[in-house]
């Protein structure tokens, strides 16, 4: 979601928390303006969404010789633009079992400086 | 028959820390009673993150949220039963549970705390008409199957309905390398929340029909394409406008049912709104010192709000225990014949002692039901649904001309649950709550 010069007004949901506040970003003389953040993560949200929007990625990770998968999330946001190349890291990675909550699975996936840790015990 | 002071049925979220709230305020004999074979609810099966932003001010996973109260429930050592069904709840607070090992457990609960959740609505429910092979499940169904089973059931899929549920599920499938062909919904809007339609169906470009049904399913042995038409206002087929899309797998996300069978046959007086126990602002249902918390209560989006709910419902359990410090075996025929005044609520008779919650313009499914006059709380928080989408909104309270509280919101959507807090001096001489949004319909 990016500014077009013609459309100098963008309204935005504010996925940070579940409130979801409806954000309105504006284009000013001295820069972009966010008002609608019921919070200030609001207006760094709306920041970054207009520049490189970022996401938590969150997948299930098959062990090796076990059926049921763990799930893993990595530990901060990724780009955007990256979510499918990370995807696809993490189904290609197989650790042995056992796995527990918060052990780090993959370190910077994919060059994002993000580690996939585990949410779950195998 | 066993003797315990407080009996919480379900072991989600909301049983949990139901639990945990009891035993911090001094109920030391509390039971936990689960048909699955692990704590957590149906949070197990969340592996996505947006849970316990409010209540740990943490971004977690619903199995991770699921973890920390489990952790809690057994560092305070409070006693739980895995694979243990209750099959009948009796007015007098007698519960028959089953289990594999003890077979038939009959228990006599001093106090209950309902914590059962919900199950989502089904295909019949939405009355698809068309082939009836494999590949129809609901979404929640789906997610169990994949995120704890670990396999996929199918690989292009068309969703019906915009819960959250689907929501979460669409973005999974998207990353997991399936195609998500469609997401079919019979409203103008969508009926999860606003963060998960951007995250979920917006960020992936998933195509989404609204004022739409699935005027057929087609495949024999398993499903092989859908036909798509739109609906008019009164969300009646207009014949003409069916297209086809092929998919091998419909995921059915319609929305979520409390799950209130023994509810009803304890002879709870259940809400029509909401489908779940009619409650207090003490969260106790017509049956004294029997209490309803999380999505067995009404259905909520938020786990977050389903713990602080269930931690209000603990605590007044125990306030509850300690005020009724009856024998233990009295039963509620014993109660009302010395009614104090916890149990005068339970008579709708008594409407003097009430302030009623009613539901006016573009509000729908209010909890709690009603307030007890003198109330013990200082400030009480009703949740509500809107009826439709607002624009620049404002919410009111009145009791006839009386305005109790006037609330702004800038947008509101029947997908997210309304918040409003009364302080309770406000309503010593309401004769009612009546409660309406009125704004921009969108
Ligand atoms: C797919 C999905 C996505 C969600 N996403 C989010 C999100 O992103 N953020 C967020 O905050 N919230 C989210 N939620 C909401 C949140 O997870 C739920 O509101 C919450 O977990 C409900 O907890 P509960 O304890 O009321 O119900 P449940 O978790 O359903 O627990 C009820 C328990 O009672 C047991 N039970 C029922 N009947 C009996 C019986 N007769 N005998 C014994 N045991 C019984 C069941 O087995 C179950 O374990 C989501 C929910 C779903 C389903
Ligand atoms: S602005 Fe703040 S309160 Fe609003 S959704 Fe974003 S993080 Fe939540």
């Amino acid at each position: 979601m990016t500014m077009t010069s013609e459309k100098k007004k963008e309204e935005l949901v504010c996925i940070t928390c579940p409130r979801g506040c409806l954000l309105t970003a504006q284009e000013t003389e001295s820069g972009i303006e966010i008002s609608g953040n019921f919070c200030p993560r609001g207006e760094e949200y709306g920041r970054q969404e207009l520049t490189n929007p970022v996401r938590v990625l969150t997948a299930l990770m098959r062990l090796q010789d076990t059926e049921k998968p763990v799930s893993v999330k990595t530990d901060r946001p990724v780009p955007r633009a990256k979510l499918f190349e990370c995807a696809s890291e993490i189904y290609r990675t197989h650790p042995e079992a056992p796995v527990h909550r918060g052990d780090i699975l993959i370190r910077d996936l994919c060059g994002t400086g993000c580690n996939v840790i585990a949410t779950r015990d195998s | 028959m066993r003797e315990v002071q407080l009996v919480v049925i379900g072991g989600g979220a909301a049983g949990m820390a139901a639990a945990v709230s009891a035993r911090r305020n001094g109920v030391q004999d509390i039971l936990i009673l689960e048909r699955n074979d692990s704590l957590g609810g149906v949070l197990r099966q969340c592996i996505h993150n947006g849970f316990g932003l409010h209540r740990f001010k943490e971004d977690l996973t619903g199995v991770e949220f699921a973890a920390k109260y489990e952790d809690m429930v057994r560092e305070m050592q409070i006693p739980f039963l895995l694979n243990t069904f209750v099959i009948e709840l009796k007015p007098d607070k007698t519960i028959t549970a089953v289990n594999p090992e003890q077979g038939l457990i009959e228990i006599r609960a001093q106090s209950i705390i309902l914590a059962m959740g919900c199950r989502e609505r089904s295909r019949n429910a939405l009355l698809i008409p068309g082939a009836r092979g494999a590949g129809i499940m609901t979404a929640g169904t789906a997610q169990r199957y994949l995120n704890i089973d670990g396999y996929l059931p199918g690989h292009r899929i068309v969703i019906v309905g915009s819960g959250d549920i689907g929501l979460i599920m669409a973005r999974q499938f998207v990353l997991e390398g399936c195609q998500v062909a469609a997401v079919v919904e019979i409203m103008p809007w969508s009926g999860g929340l606003p963060r998960n339609m951007k995250q979920c169906i917006e960020d992936f470009d998933i195509p989404v029909y609204y004022n739409s049904v699935i005027a057929q399913v087609r495949g024999k042995e398993r499903v092989s394409s859908v036909l798509v038409a739109k609906v008019d206002e009164n969300r009646r087929l207009i014949p003409g406008t069916e297209f086809e899309i092929p998919c091998d797998t419909l995921l059915i996300s319609a929305g979520l049912i409390p799950e209130n069978e023994l509810t009803e046959q304890a002879g709870i007086r259940l809400s029509r709104a909401t489908r779940g126990a009619e409650v207090s602002e003490e969260l106790e249902t017509s049956i004294p010192g029997v209490f309803s918390c999380g999505n067995v209560l009404h259905v909520h989006d938020l786990v977050d709000f389903v713990s602080e709910e269930a931690e209000e419902a603990g605590q007044n359990a125990a306030v509850w225990l300690s005020e009724n410090r009856s024998l233990p075996g009295s039963t509620s025929t014993e109660s009302t014949a010395d009614p104090s005044p916890e149990s005068v609520f339970s008579q709708s008779d008594l409407a003097d002692d009430i302030v009623p919650a009613v539901s006016g313009d573009g509000v729908g499914g209010i909890v709690p039901q009603f307030v007890r006059r003198g109330t013990a709380k200082k400030e009480i928080s009703f949740m509500f649904r809107p009826k439709n989408r607002f624009r620049d909104a404002v919410i009111t309270a009145s009791s006839g001309r009386d305005e109790l509280i006037r609330k702004k919101a800038i947008a509101l959507t029947p997908g997210e649950m309304c918040r409003v807090t009364i302080p309770a001096e406000k309503l010593a001489q309401a004769s009612e709550i009546r409660f309406s949004v009125e704004g921009t319909m969108v």
